[in-house]
């Protein structure tokens, strides 16, 4: 089951909140051997009261995947950081287009292994879903290319927002390669592809009540 | 050189290479080391020297995502091998070929989505077994990103079988191409091969030729899976057919289903044959696996 929560829900569940963090900082700076920072909560500037965070719970309420979207006018970081990749002479923010972004699962996998798949797929139906209910537009993201062929698998209306730029060095250097900016239509067509995939609708249940073990 | 940098490129040939890591400048945006912290972690393998290349006044990212935009709309085979043919061609890339690996004892080009290659090309190249040999393929058991013919010839010292297999393509001016691996959701290895005169293949070009590969793959491999599915529709097995398809799933064979039958082991051949030319199986079994895909028999 895929738990929604809201930035502003921080202080009704601060458990799940920072084991969120915690989660993140295991991936991607342990997982990722990045240097450790000071705090070992990994928590940025888009973490804020806008953001919706997908939590993929086991049955002892400990996080397998998580993932979270935010609305570009606020907090978008290919908009911030990565305009590069925008090159289909949209705007680089609007009141309906969501980011998703921090979309990680335990234990960290490369974006090809099947795990990877297993446990990210599931999350972007559920926000998928979830931006369907709330009238968003569409969903972008940032991918590494060499997964593209696996995202249009996924659906085929996938659509790029512009060239693969290298990052590290180039797909030459040892921890280099390329990335992108993909999105996805909020529509029905775009709906069924996952179902399809997912087996049917993903199951999104809104935040559990505070202290409860589910 | 950072601890980490040095660590990553020890031992490497990166290693002997001069390198700097410049300060991150992103649209005149300047990032001290917290933000850049906050960036890299978003994405585990992104590492802080990102490259951006100066896109203004590009053609390349226009015409590719235009393209897509046309491909997404089109569902006739046909129609997207013309698209796909037309936007190649801008690159100064004439032939193409698109095929998924065959999986293993099946013939080489069964899973053949697209080949513009001339006919005598194809030919000489399978009744030489060249698949097996061509460097260019092979390659892909050391890399599964896009890279070029010339890279092959730069990187590697070729044999004189392996030479031989490019120089018969520059007869058919084929002089550069590029290779495009695709990996599946299944795992399995797809591969989109477009080859010219004197292609276009920088750096920009490459990364648009990349999504166009990708992109086209995906869409001939939807179509044709939409038009056999069609196609099976009007081409229904006859009762007589799906009941011996039926016997053939248990694993009988043909004297046996003849005995049962009542009929000629060799009626039940006959029969058998013709339900896989409409199954578009190769082997008895794939035949089984089809009919029972399109719901003419089942176990």
């Amino acid at each position: 089951m895929i738990f929604v929560l809201n930035g502003r829900d921080r202080g009704a569940h601060p458990e799940l909140f920072e084991q969120q963090f915690r989660f993140r900082y295991e991936v991607f700076v342990r997982g990722g051997e990045w240097p450790a920072a000071a705090d070992v909560l990994a928590v940025d500037r888009y973490d804020d009261d806008d953001a919706v965070y997908f939590l993929d719970l086991d049955d002892e309420s400990r996080i397998r995947a998580s993932g979270r979207i935010t609305p570009t006018v606020t907090s978008s970081l290919i908009a911030d950081c990565f305009p590069q990749l925008i090159e289909n002479r949209q705007a680089r923010r609007a009141p309906a287009t969501y980011e998703c972004n921090r979309a990680v699962a335990w234990p960290a996998e490369p974006v090809l292994h099947a795990r990877h798949r297993i446990a990210t797929f599931p999350l972007i139906a559920a926000m998928l879903e979830w931006c369907a209910a709330h009238d968003v537009a569409y969903l972008q993201t940032m991918i590494e290319t060499v997964a593209l062929s696996r995202y249009l698998e996924l659906t085929p209306l996938t659509q790029p927002m512009g060239l693969s730029h290298p990052y590290g060095g180039g797909r030459a250097c040892p921890g280099g390669g390329e990335c992108m900016a993909i999105r996805w239509p909020v529509c029905s067509e775009v709906l069924a592809d996952l179902r399809r995939y997912a087996g049917g609708t993903p199951g999104v249940t809104a935040a559990p009540a505070p202290g409860r073990r589910h | 050189m950072t601890r980490i940098a040095k660590k990553r490129f020890r031992g490497t040939v990166a290693a002997r290479r001069p390198f700097i890591v410049q300060p991150l400048r992103f649209s005149g945006l300047q990032l001290d080391k917290h933000q850049l912290w906050y960036i890299i972690s978003d994405y585990s393998s992104f590492r802080p020297w990102l490259h951006q290349m100066n896109v203004e006044n590009d053609v390349y990212g226009k015409r590719t995502l235009d393209f897509v935009e046309r491909l997404q709309k089109l569902t006739k085979y046909e129609e997207i091998c013309v698209e796909i043919q037309k936007e190649l061609e801008w690159y100064g890339l004439s032939c193409v070929t698109a095929w998924s690996m065959p999986g293993p004892g099946r013939p080489h080009d069964e899973g053949v989505l697209l080949n513009t290659r001339p006919q005598e090309y194809i030919d000489n190249y399978k009744e030489k077994k060249y698949l097996i040999h061509d460097r260019l393929i092979t390659e892909m058991r050391q890399t599964l990103h896009p890279y070029s013919w010339k890279d092959v010839q730069e990187r590697r010292k070729l044999s004189k079988l392996e030479q031989k297999i490019i120089d018969e393509g520059r007869d058919f001016s084929m002089h550069d191409g590029l290779i495009i691996p695709i990996v599946t959701m299944s795992g399995s290895v797809s591969v989109i091969s477009p080859c010219g005169d004197d292609p276009d293949l920088s750096q920009r070009a490459r990364s648009a030729l990349e999504i166009i590969g990708i992109y086209s793959q995906q869409a001939l491999k939807r179509a044709l899976i939409r038009e056999q599915r069609d196609d099976a529709a009007h081409t229904p097995l006859t009762p007589r057919e799906r009941e011996i398809m039926q016997w053939v799933a248990v694993g009988k064979s043909d004297d046996e289903i003849g005995e049962i039958l009542n009929i000629g082991a060799t009626t039940v051949t006959s029969h058998v044959e013709n339900a896989k030319k409409k199954l578009d199986a190769f082997r008895r079994t794939y035949a089984v696996v089809q009919a029972i895909r399109f719901g003419e028999i089942s176990l």
